[in-house]
């Protein structure tokens, strides 16, 4: 089982799907020969030619609108929005177009939207956008949010085949940060499914929801936590949409205590939502308020210190935790 | 010294006009009177108040639905077909029946959309019509990735959308001819010139009101023909969709016409659309000019252009009644379908 990085997670799942069914194909801006900004799409345009490894003209909305079209026409395609935040600019198609095709005529869009998400790399405000949120009010689209380089590898393979518009928000701080044993290969590759969180740790005294960037940060915090003696579980959503209530229930009527985490903006980002349902269908098992630890409503900052102060920290996360398990 | 100046992209000579016979020209003005028809009765229904929301005519434009969609092959394996709003006639040639036209402008469960939604936003796999939006130009990518995928395949199918003026006025547009330039696929554009966006005259809407220039902007091949004229617009219509097939990538047709009433019937066009102008534009009705041509170019007998009136009056009756007659789907229909649970569905 190869080691591989996050990002050669992907690569490898582009590359596995691409090779056992000829409908997938990856596009957008420097995709082809150059394998994208980083590296997602290397060396796929030499291996499967020109016709399934497109280079785009600068146009995200041209490009995620091709994508609708291509998908509802037989063919399955991976469309990568350079940053995430340019995906602004598809914003339209992916709402007006791809969400709701199905819905009015029952003519299935099977298609991945590919979001270099996040913060954390100096990117500044038109880099490190995480765009989850902006999506996941909107019915018709499902979002994935993966943490781990296995499931990266096989939250996309499950993406590509599933029959939705997929936003797949990749976390480029991960890019290259964390590193699994992946079992990769056309045939024998670990897909995962979507709509199930996974408990990748478990603990009895509070809970711990995120996703993405804060999953590491999280499970960081729970050694912190046990070393005072305080054991909490941490669960990892996986993806957003569709979001998997039941897990997240239940951790939170066993434990009694629910921190909800994420790198994104707090007000109106997708903890929101955790916490109403929390609040709704386990409220006689809590024993203490939600707490949230999210970044600033604010941009994101470029310079070092002050991308640090927008962004949560595992000191914050710490902090919060250890309030809410004092309670 | 400065590089001189050099022309691009020049209008094509157009090509030879494909001999129309005389069946294939009654065939035409059989689908013009069956979309006249069905407007003017949706019409009446709407000020009847039995049709929810607005109601939004092609009238005058018949020539360009009719003509555009004619040439194309029908089926869930044929072209591609993505009309606007002004178009109801692509439809019915692309296949769907009258009374399911009826049926969605009343919201019914025979409609394609199973009163999901409204007026021609219709579709559906059987007919390999994507279901339109209101949002301008936005079907025109969409289009451009149809095209993509027959490409992709080798498949010798193309890829056709409409438009009017004021969804060139759209980032869509652009980012759709350019990508379609690029990426050299089969996907044909057809612009209806009918001069206004709702209240706004193409005066304000652009410099440009050639449209087919901004085609040769990017490179597409792009002719301009008398859209209130069948027989021009399914000519140069054949003609395109042939190079398309041949692979030799995108075709841009510009349909020059004028809009006869209002952008939806609920719009009081005559405070701001210039009376002589639609006086004049009337004098160049699209069905008026080809019952001509069929009576007085080809001496076609009266009778026979009678007996299709007379058909299609019944067609559009029973269509009424059977739409009529239909009953809404269940509310819990509002539920489903926000999910595909397979890639066939």
């Amino acid at each position: 089982m190869p080691e591989l990085t996050y990002l050669e997670a992907i690569r490898a799942a582009l590359h596995d799907e691409m090779e056992i069914d000829d409908r997938v194909f990856v596009m957008g801006e420097d995709v082809g020969r150059q394998g994208g900004a980083f590296g997602a799409t290397k060396e796929l345009q030499q291996r499967f030619g020109e016709l399934r490894s497109i280079d785009t003209p600068v146009a995200e909305s041209g490009i995620v609108g091709v994508a609708v079209g291509a998908a509802m026409s037989g063919q399955r395609p991976v469309a990568e929005m350079q940053f995430a935040d340019f995906v602004s600019c598809a914003f339209d198609q992916l709402i007006t177009c791809a969400a709701k095709m199905h819905y009015r005529i029952g003519w299935a869009v099977p298609m991945v939207v590919r979001c270099p998400n996040g913060g954390g790399v100096g990117g500044g405000p038109y880099h490190s956008e995480n765009v989850e949120a902006w999506f996941h009010h909107h019915a018709g689209l499902k979002i994935v949010c993966p943490a781990t380089a296995v499931d990266a590898y096989g939250l996309l393979r499950s993406a590509i085949r599933d029959p939705n518009p997929v936003v797949f928000c990749e976390h480029k701080f991960l890019y290259r940060r964390v590193k699994q044993d992946v079992a990769t290969g056309p045939r024998d590759g670990q897909l995962v499914p979507l709509g199930k969180a996974a408990v990748v740790r478990e603990g009895t005294d509070l809970s711990i929801i995120t996703y993405a960037s804060t999953v590491q940060l999280s499970l960081a915090v729970a050694d912190s936590l046990a070393a005072q003696d305080v054991s909490a579980e941490v669960v990892d959503l996986r993806t957003l949409v569709p979001f998997d209530r039941e897990t997240v229930l239940a951790s939170v009527r066993k434990t009694g205590k629910a921190l909800i985490v994420h790198e994104d903006n707090l007000t109106g980002g997708f903890g929101g939502e955790v916490a109403a349902v929390i609040a709704q269908d386990a409220f006689e098992h809590l024993d203490a308020p939600v707490r949230r630890v999210a970044a600033l409503d604010t941009p994101i900052p470029f310079a070092p210190p002050l991308e640090r102060e927008y962004l949560p920290l595992e000191s914050d996360i710490l902090s919060a935790a250890a309030d809410l398990a004092a309670y | 010294m400065s590089t001189p100046a050099r022309n691009i992209a020049a209008v094509p000579e157009p090509a030879p006009a494909p001999r129309v016979s005389d069946e294939e020209a009654l065939d035409l003005y059989y689908w013009m009177v069956l979309t006249r028809a069905t407007e003017e009765r949706a019409l009446n229904l709407y000020r009847q108040g039995k049709l929810p929301g607005s109601y939004y005519t092609g009238r005058g434009q018949e020539a360009i639905s009719v003509g555009m969609a004619t040439p194309l092959r029908k089926g869930p394996d044929g072209d591609w077909l993505s009309p606007w709003i002004r178009d109801l006639g692509s439809y019915l040639v692309h296949g769907v029946p009258v009374w399911r036209m009826f049926a969605q402008f009343m919201g019914k469960a025979g409609s394609t959309t199973r009163g999901k939604d409204g007026n021609l936003h219709i579709g559906g796999r059987e007919w390999n019509i994507p279901c339109q939006v209101s949002h301008m130009a936005d079907m025109i990518p969409l289009t451009v990735g149809a095209a993509l995928a027959y490409k992709q395949r080798g498949e010798d199918r193309v890829a056709v959308t409409s438009f009017g003026d004021g969804a060139t006025s759209r980032g869509d547009f652009h980012e759709g001819l350019n990508i379609a330039a690029v990426l050299e696929v089969p996907a044909v554009f057809v612009a209806e010139n009918n001069r206004w966006a709702y209240t706004t005259p193409i005066s304000k809407q652009t410099k440009v009101t050639d449209l087919y220039k901004k085609a040769l902007g990017y490179g597409i091949p792009a002719v301009e023909v008398d859209g209130n004229d069948v027989l021009a617009v399914y000519s140069a219509m054949v003609e395109a969709v042939a190079q398309c097939r041949a692979g030799r990538g995108p075709r841009f047709i510009e349909c020059k016409t004028y809009r006869m009433a209002g952008h939806a019937a609920h719009d009081k066009y005559e405070s701001y659309m210039p009376m002589e102008l639609l006086a004049e534009w009337s004098d160049k009705d699209p069905l008026k000019r080809l019952e001509q041509s069929l009576l007085e170019e080809r001496s076609i007998a009266d009778g026979r252009l009678e007996k299709i009136r007379e058909r299609v009056k019944d067609e559009v009756h029973e269509a009424v009644e059977r739409a009529d007659a239909d009953g809404y789907a269940d509310p819990a229909e509002a539920h489903q379908g926000v999910f595909a649970e397979s890639a066939d569905a």
